[in-house]
Formats: C-alpha cells, structure tokens, sequence
C-alpha cells in the first residue's frame, strides 16, 4: 500500500522529475590498480532519502563547502546501500568527491577501492544495490561493471537487489 | 480409418511448421526496409503523405460549467452541461465519459495495479502518508446524471470511466446535451500528491488550489481507437476531444482566479484599480505590470471574506479546462506579439514565490510563445498562464501549474533557477503539444512529451547561452541509451508500460528529433517539415504514422529506417572505428619507386646486436678481403637498369591519358573500416587531421550501411597524409562508446579520472555572496 503512494509521487514530478533511475559505473583502473566507482543519482532523490532518514534538509550542499556533515550522511548512506564484494569480501570505499551535472539536475558522487585486488582466482563480484529502494517502488539502479578486458551490465530493482557474476577462471 | 486420417494431419502440420520457420528466416531484416508493415494504411480519413484525409473528422464537446469552491471544507461542487456533436459516420448508441478523480477513489484500479512492496525499514514519514492515502475519500460523487429536462439517464461507472445510455442512436450530424450534478472532495497536494489539488500554508491559513480533471469529460471517438475508454491508471494522461467552454467559477469574495479562456465579468470580480493596471499591461510588450503587487496580497492573505463571487471564463476551441483560486495571489501581465497579434501573458504566485516569480515566470511565459509560434504555429489563444505551484508541472490549455520556490531568506539555488525557468517553458509548450496539436496522451506519451521537450531545448537555448538543459543534446541519453536492454523499451510502447518514463517518453524522442535536425536532414528541411507536421495536425488528432509520414513527406529525406531504428527498437549507437590503412601508388617508374624502397628498408627498425656490430666489428672478412667478394656481395636490388627504364616506358605506354594522370597523381588512400557494435545505424561523421596540422570534416549519410549494417569499408583519396581521425567529432550521434571512436587509438578520460584531476572546487553562490556581503558590512 505504502507503495501506491509512491507511484503516485513518481508522476507528481512530470516533467523534470527523472522516473527514479541511478546509474553506477565500477571502472577498474589498471594503471592505478584502483576500483573507480562513479555514481549519477538525482539530487532531488538524494535530499529526499537524507532528509527522511537524518532530518537534515540538504538542499544546495553542492554549492557550500562547510558542510562536512552532511557529506558525511551522504557517505553513509551509499556504504549501505551500495556493496560490492569480491569472493564474499565487502570492500571498503573511500570516498574522492562529488559534484554536480551540467544541467543542474543529478550530482556525481565519486568513490573509490584503492589496490582492488585483481586476482585471476576470483570466482565472483557480488554487488548489492539498494540506493533509494526505500524510497519509492519503482526505482531502478543501473550499473556498469568494467574490468580489464570483461563488461557487465546490470539492472537492480526492488524484486532483484543482489547480483552476482561468475568470473571465468582465466589461471588455467 | 480414422488413425489414417490423424496421420496425414500430423505430417501436414510438421511441413507446415517447417515452412513457417524457414520463411521467417528468409524475411526481410534490413535496417533500411520501409515501415509498411509498421504503419497503418492510409485511408480517406489519414493519408499516405500524413496529412489529414478528405473525410477526416472529429466529434466535439461544449461545457457549460458551474463549480463552486466549499473552501471550509475543501470540497468543489459543480454542475455541467455537455452538448455532443457526432461528425462521425457512425451510429453511436451510447458515450463515454472520463472520471479521471476517480483515479483517488478507495481501492481504485490505478491502485490496485501498480506493484508493491513492503520494505524492512519503513520510514515513519512514508507510513503516514500511506495512512493519508487510504483514508482519503476521492473520486467524483455523481448526484443527477440527466437530460436537458431532467430526465434520469441510464449510466454504468466502469473505474475511470462512465458509460451513458442515449436514448435514441446517435447519428452523423446530430448533437446530444445532458447534465451531471456532482462534487468531490479536493485532495491536499503535500500529502497524497496529484495534478492537481490543493497547497495549504500552516503560516497564514491559507491554501492555493490549483484546480484540473474538475469535471466530467468526454472521451475521444475517433477512427483509430474507437472510443479511447483504456482506463486512467495515472501515468497515460488525456485524450481529449476539442470543444467551448463557458465556465462560472464561485470562490470566496476575495480570492483571486486564473483560468483557462477569457475572463467575461472583469468589472464584476476586479477592482477598478486592477483593471486599469490591466489595461496598462495590454499595452505593455516590454516588461510585466503588476495587477495584484506583494504588499496587497500579504494584507489580503490576513483576513477572509465570508461573500463569494462568481469569475465567468469563456474558452473556444480547447480540449480542457483547468483554473486556480487563492487569497495569497500576486498577479502580473504583460502582452506579447505573436505575428502582429496581442496575447496576454499571465503569472500567479504567492509571496513565497518570490523573487524568483516576479523577475521570471511571465517573461518566461512571452518568450515560450515567441520561439514556439516560431518552430510550430502561431499560438492563437487570447492568453497563457503560470501558476506557482509547489512540486509539480502540470499543463492544461492556456494555463499551467509550475514548480520553483526559493529559500524563505529569499536565497534560490541554481537549480531552482533553471529548474523553474525550465518547467515553465515547458507547461507552456504543452499548449502546443498536446493542446493545439491534439495527440492521444493515454496512448502515447511521447508524441506530447518528446516533441514538447524538444521544442522547449530550443527555447532554453534562445533564452540563455548554454542554458544548462536537461535533455536534448545526444550527449545527455548516453547514459540511458547504453543500459542493459532488459531496462530500456522502445519509444514505440503504450505509455503505462515505458520503463524507465523520464528517458525514454522525454529525452529520447526529444535527443532523437534534435539529431534529425542537426545532423540526418539540417535545419532547414527539418524545421519545413516540423512546421508542416505542427499545421496540418493543429487543433486536430494526428496519431504516430501521420507524424512519420509528415515528415518524410515534406522533406523527401527517406526517414524510415531512423524510426525504425530510434523508435520501433531499443538498439543503441556505437559505432568503432577498426582499421585504418594507408596505400600509395606504386607509379612502376624504377627511378620513383627504388629510391623510395631503398629508403624504406633503411628506415625500419633494427635488430639491437645488428647496431651493436657496426661499432664492435670494425671490419668483416668481405670488406678487409677484396677477395671473398662475388656478384651477390655487391649486388644494390635498388639499382636502375637499361632493362628496368625499359620495362616502364613499355608499360606506360599501355596507358590511356586518364591512366597516366591516375598514376602520377600522388594521392594517398586510406580504408577505413568501420563496424556497427549497438545496432543503430547513423551517418558516419569523420575528422581527418593531416600531418601539417589542417583538419576536414566528412559526413556519410547513414545509407552507406544499407547493405551490410554490421560492417562497411570505404576509401578516401588524399591528397595530404594523415596523423588522426576521429569519428564522430562534434558529439551528434549518442555513440554510447567513444574509445574506438580514434586513430591512433586513445582511451577517453572517464568523468572519475577528470574530477580527480580537476580536485574541483565548488562555486560561490548567493548564500555564499550574502556571508561575503555581510562580513564586509560589518567590517565598516
Ligand atoms: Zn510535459
């Protein structure tokens, strides 16, 4: 039921409210040999779900540096929602930094797995993708997964928010 | 007798299946194959050229409307007269009537069928709107549903939808009146949403309503659907039949309204200073008049009238009505020339809503009319209006609700600048699409959606440079366009089953109509066409194909395999640049070609021992020796003899003069080899850079993959060498993967690697300009 509410809200937004979609690319950086994770969600979403789990009215953060706190929240927020784990182990983001589109509407948020560890033994990434689902019914999460010389493309929603993909063991 | 029988069905049913599965393997798949199949076919009611056809018609629906604001109790009654005129050839024996409120009626279908779930963590803020939700008592209560002398008339209340007996068929020509006495309860915005309802501000006790799908509606009966009854489940809006309107609206005595149409009882609702104010406006194309300022609004938000008055609206030839009612408006007009004609333009707004409102909401309002009378057709209604509206862009004929309230210190962002800026140009478009160029919204959201948001692109550009636009430019559906296709549908899909709405109803069709003009057909057949398309169909309902057609038909640019692939498909682009290879002209003149060969072989890389030796073996045995050398020591292959200048005087002289003048032209060639990675063909748009630095810029439409859509070679004579080529170069395409867009290869920096680059630091804005102002002033 609570769900009916939200799908109302979806179109309450017609025209400029985007239809609840993030997209998230884990870019592996062989240079660097560091996991590079970019985050695109709207930042109409991301006041929302601050403001309803911290009470904190974040409106126009992007624009003041002073606010450690609510980058903080924001940090928070995205560790939980978003794990991404190698064999089973959760790895840990450091956060690099955020900023907004050009066109005003999502913010980029930017973390990163520095020394991923990209063992050829690797038998699976399982990525758990949660973002927003607690705020409306029929938010869907994109994510590109680009390692060396393999994509993966994948959709989180509400009824599917853990994915797993089977690496091919390459050491043989 | 019967196992016989059984048996010769069983071997005739395994050859037909077999025959079936072949032919589908040998049908047509090309990417270039006409829409036939597609398209409706033409007929005397819509043509091949996608113009109206000789018998085309459409019904029409009149209102008399009387509604009265219960402002207490924020209930609306109303009482409509609707007179149905049948321009069909078809015999109706019963109507069909939308009661779109119903859509917030107690166990409505709309939310019964959209999926739920509950989640772990449910927030306390979302359990209490869902409480507001459901015990909200919404949808139309329906009094008296009668004929002109008060006749009961049998009716059926399917959801959304009515069903009225008639009481004799319907033929051609022929009209119908009747009469439905309603009311329902107004729904509060903030807490269980809509497109309409109400604001209320604890602050003042006052509310704005915002006011729309207020009355009983006729569906649309046409030759395409019949009668468009599919249900209002929330996201397919209207579809809506052109009509007059005369609307009587009773509020409280002082409340200021703004309507759909042409206020009829100016001096009877106005105060005679508002109407002189008004009267300046009309005259005033430069800058808004205020009709209702700050100050007046803020001392009539303090108290409330216990008198009503009734505003008389009149409306021709629109499909909708919609209107908004409060105390807290401020008002200010200002005229605008469309072609040599006066339109008022019109703004509504609380004191919340400045300053924003007041320095852009009714500028923005004349500058939507210009551009868009500009790329459509001249916007003919008497005037266009904005309304504040907290949260929501909602469009209605003449009239729009729009979002963007500042900071109660008066500060605004950025976005809430542009965002503003945006909606309104955008609400007000819709006057175009779907007001005036009527298309079934309840069928397909993108034929008012993406052809608005592409128009309002353009009119985002005019008003700023570089106006930070959401949708339009091909860069800006990358994103979407290269998501997992299980997420993505095409254009092509009825509007309660688009995933993901925003990209797909909006931004594509928006971005798609925008490469079409830039870079497919350019901006002079595309705007022709455009236009064509905008005053065939204007005031009339054109359906998918009859856009299609248009725009072929206008332009004689064969755009089928642009729909077919943008629309009827969820393919993306990419294209990749495999190869590049680079031929010269082996002329055959040995005193050319030697030297050059001799070069070539010197200049190739060597062995490391072989550099080495020259230095530490000072002399070899052949060259301390005389004697250890024979023929084969000495012998330059490179070396020019009699025989070879011989030779090539032979050979030349074989040659016609258009062969020699090839031979000795010195051109370059190189073939390129381009393959089709997303699906989507497009033209191949090409920067060659030369080694002296010069550039060129090539464009292949995109019929060069008619053959073979998967891979193409073509060859360029040049007449320098080249150091680089870029394919598609100025950002046109959508390809959604530019790392094999480059030759040399070169990988693209990510947005990740740039931002850490840049160590980007955020802008001073006016909150920011406020603290610096402040500091200085206390500092003096
Ligand atoms: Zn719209």
């Amino acid at each position: 039921m609570i769900n009916n509410f939200f799908f109302l809200a979806a179109f309450l937004f017609v025209p400029f409210h985007d239809f609840h979609v993030t997209h998230t690319t884990f870019h592996y950086n062989n240079e660097s040999k560091s996991m590079e994770i970019t985050i695109k969600v709207a930042l109409e979403d991301l006041e929302k779900s601050i403001k309803d789990i911290y009470s904190e009215k974040i409106d126009g953060f992007l624009d003041t540096q002073e606010n450690k706190n609510i980058e903080k929240l924001i940090i928070e927020y995205f560790r939980n929602n978003l794990i991404f784990s190698v064999d089973k182990n959760k790895q840990e983001y450091h956060w690099v930094g955020k900023e907004s589109s050009n066109n005003l509407h999502d913010i980029y948020l930017y973390f990163e797995i520095p020394n991923y560890d990209k063992n050829e033994n690797i038998e699976s990434i399982i990525i758990k993708n949660t973002l927003f689902f607690d705020l409306y019914n029929n938010q869907t999460n994109i994510a590109l997964i680009e390692l060396i010389d393999s994509k993966y493309n994948l959709t989180f929603t509400i009824d599917n928010d853990i994915q797993t993909i089977f690496m091919n063991n390459k050491s043989r | 007798m019967i196992f016989n029988c059984k048996k010769i069905n069983f071997t005739i049913l395994i050859l037909l299946t077999t025959s079936l599965l072949m032919g589908q393997e040998n049908l047509n798949k090309s990417k270039f194959k006409q829409l036939h199949q597609e398209l409706p076919t033409p007929n005397v009611y819509r043509t091949a050229s996608g113009a109206p056809g000789h018998e085309y018609y459409q019904q029409k629906a009149d209102y008399i409307i009387d509604v009265e604001l219960d402002e207490k109790n924020n209930i609306l009654s109303g009482n409509e007269t609707i007179t149905y005129t049948n321009n069909s050839p078809d015999i109706l024996n019963y109507l069909w009537v939308q009661l779109d409120q119903n859509v917030r009626a107690k166990n409505s279908h709309s939310q019964l069928t959209s999926t739920s779930r509950m989640t772990k963590k449910m927030r306390f803020g979302s359990i209490r709107r869902m409480h507001d939700k459901m015990n909200f008592d919404g949808g139309f209560k329906l009094e008296e549903v009668t004929d002109m002398y008060g006749k009961k008339l049998q009716y059926i209340v399917n959801e959304t939808m009515m069903r009225i007996e008639l009481p004799k068929p319907l033929i051609k020509e022929q009209t119908f009146s009747f009469k439905i006495k309603y009311y329902y309860n107004i729904n509060d915005r903030m807490k269980i949403g809509g497109r309409s309802g109400y604001e209320y501000f604890e602050e003042d006790d006052n509310s704005i309503y915002t006011i729309a799908q207020f009355f009983p509606r006729m569906a649309v009966y046409n030759e395409v659907e019949g009668w468009q009854n599919k249900q209002f489940l929330g996201r397919g809006e209207f579809s809506l039949p052109f009509g007059d309107y005369k609307v009587s609206i009773t509020v409280p005595a002082d409340h200021i309204v703004a309507a759909t149409g042409e206020l009829k009882n100016t001096s009877s609702v106005l105060e005679k200073k508002q109407i002189k104010r008004l009267e300046i406006a009309k005259r005033n194309y430069t800058d808004p008049v205020i009709i209702v300022n700050q100050n007046e609004a803020v001392e009539n938000e303090k108290t409330k009238s216990e008198s009503k008055k009734t505003w008389i609206f009149e409306a021709k030839n629109v499909r909708d009505f919609g209107w908004a009612s409060s105390r807290k408006f401020i008002w200010d007009a200002m005229a605008v020339d469309i072609s040599g004609k006066r339109v008022m333009a019109y703004s509504y707004y609380p004191k919340e809503g400045n300053p924003l409102w007041e320095q852009y909401s009714t500028r923005v309002v004349a500058h939507s009319l210009k551009v868009y009378s500009k790329y459509t057709i001249d916007y003919i209604y008497p005037q266009a209006t904005s309304v504040h509206a907290k949260w929501i862009g909602m469009e209605y004929p003449m009239i729009s609700f729009n979002f963007g309230r500042p900071e109660k210190d008066g500060t605004y962002s950025k976005r809430t600048k542009y965002g503003m800026i945006g909606v309104i140009i955008h609400e007000v478009g819709h006057n175009f699409f779907p007001m005036i160029i009527n298309s079934d919204e309840r069928q397909w959201t993108w034929m008012d959606e993406g052809l608005n948001t592409f128009v309002q692109y353009l009119a985002e550009q005019e008003f700023e440079r570089n106006y930070p636009s959401r949708r339009g430019p091909p860069a800006n559906i990358i994103e979407y366009m290269k998501g997992e296709k299980s997420g993505i549908v095409p254009i092509m899909t009825n509007s309660e089953s688009v995933l993901q709405f925003g990209n797909n109803a909006y931004g594509k069709p928006a971005t798609a109509l925008n490469i079409l003009r830039e870079t497919i057909m350019g901006r002079e057949l595309f705007d022709y066409a455009f236009k064509t398309y905008s005053q065939r169909w204007a005031f009339k309902h054109p359906t998918p194909a009859d856009f299609f057609r248009t725009m072929e038909d206008a332009s004689a640019v064969d755009l089928d395999w642009f729909w077919r692939g943008w629309f009827y498909t969820n393919d993306h682009v990419d294209i990749s640049l495999d190869e590049v290879n680079w031929y010269q002209i082996n002329t055959g003149n040995p005193d050319i070609e030697n030297p050059i060969a001799k070069e070539n072989e010197k200049n190739q890389n060597t062995y490391i021992g072989d550099t080495k030796n020259e230095i530490s073996i000072p002399k070899t045995v052949t060259e301390y020796d005389e004697d250890a050398i024979d023929f084969y020591t000495t012998f330059d292959p490179y070396n020019i003899s009699i025989l070879d200048r011989e030779d090539y005087s032979d050979y030349i002289k074989n040659l016609d003069d258009s062969e020699k003048q090839i031979l000795n032209s010195d051109k370059n060639y190189y073939e390129l080899q381009f393959s089709n990675i997303g699906g989507l063909v497009m033209p191949i748009i090409l920067e060659f850079i030369y080694v002296d630095g010069t550039r060129k810029t090539i464009r292949i439409p995109a019929e060069i993959w008619k053959k073979n859509s998967n891979s193409v070679k073509k060859v360029f004579i040049l007449e320098k060498e080249l150091s680089k080529v870029i394919l598609d170069p100025f950002l046109e395409t959508a390809d959604t993967d530019r790392n094999n867009n480059y030759w040399p290869t070169k990988n693209e920096p990510t947005r990740f690697q740039l931002f850490k680059q840049k160590e980007k630091n955020s802008e001073n804005q006016m909150q920011r300009t406020r603290k610096v102002e402040e500091r200085l002033q206390n500092d003096k």
